[in-house]
């Protein structure tokens, strides 16, 4: 709105997507959030219980799904037929539930994957890590520890981004991952 | 901001005065609910609080306005465009 007429619209191109990652962080990590403390809740209920990485990953996706869900029934249904093909993806990707779903199917895919793949291209100690405090701070199980980074990482790349992570050839369990980045229905989102 | 600060200064004063092991708070799986429960004491009143904080993370859970385009004609998308 104030930026001179030359970059006007290079400054609103950055701005929407500012406005478009931001929104993505915050439902993010909110339903993130609600699944760290739900089984933050259960280790408190019960001690002898350490939650694992993998049973905060699908407390997230039960979240994600009943969120999806909530908006699903309360909408319209939407109508296809002689509907502007531009005008049609415009209103399929600006319903919030049909993003949600896509993130899941999404995470979906790359946890098939991730699973069908585990013996050959990574570790599955990844997935089965316990999230358990090592240090103060920076280690607790609510603040992302190096340990704890390195799995939500994975997993998010996993889930999020389906980012393929293959091992190097040389065996050992010490190789190193390489990333490579796969497109995936995330567009649609937006 | 306000609301915030109104609220969340008097329970964490009050916090402050009442917590009494702070490694076990920082360790814990839930931190909130490890405060809550040296409060007050009570196991069962810190699941029902704890339960409650997580409703209302879940619910408070912030939603993208994207609706804009809902109802938006074929000329106003074209102007858009």
């Amino acid at each position: 709105m104030l930026a001179p007429e030359k970059y006007k619209r290079f400054s609103a191109y950055v701005i929407g997507w500012m406005s478009i990652l931001a929104w993505w962080l915050a439902t993010t990590s909110g339903l993130s959030q609600v699944a760290i403390a739900s089984t933050g809740l259960a280790a408190f209920a019960n001690p002898s219980y350490t939650p694992q990485a993998w049973h905060i990953y699908l407390c997230f996706l039960a979240m994600a799904f009943i969120a999806g869900m909530s908006t699903s029934l309360t909408r319209r249904p939407l109508l296809i037929a002689n509907s502007d093909p531009a005008l049609l993806i415009l209103k399929v990707t600006a319903r919030h539930h049909i993003r949600i779903h896509v993130s899941e199917l999404d995470w979906f895919l790359g946890l098939v994957h991730l699973y069908a793949s585990h013996e050959t291209e990574h570790q599955s100690r990844f997935v089965y890590c316990r999230i358990r405090p090592r240090y103060q701070w920076l280690e607790s199980r609510n603040s992302m520890g190096p340990r704890n980074l390195k799995c939500y990482v994975l997993l998010c790349r996993v889930g999020f981004s389906h980012t393929h992570c293959r091992r190097d050839r040389e065996p050992g369990p010490q190789a190193t991952c390489r990333h490579v980045s796969i497109p995936s229905p995330r567009a649609l989102k937006f | 901001m306000l609301i915030g600060l109104f609220t969340g200064l008097p329970i964490m004063i009050a916090a402050m005065f009442t917590t009494t092991d702070y490694t076990k708070v920082m360790n814990a799986g839930f931190p909130a609910v490890e405060l809550i429960f040296q409060a007050t004491g009570n196991r069962s009143l810190t699941m029902f609080l704890g339960g409650l904080l997580i409703l209302v993370m879940a619910c408070t859970s912030p939603h993208p306005p994207f609706r804009m385009y809902r109802h938006i004609n074929h000329s106003q998308l074209t102007s858009l465009l």
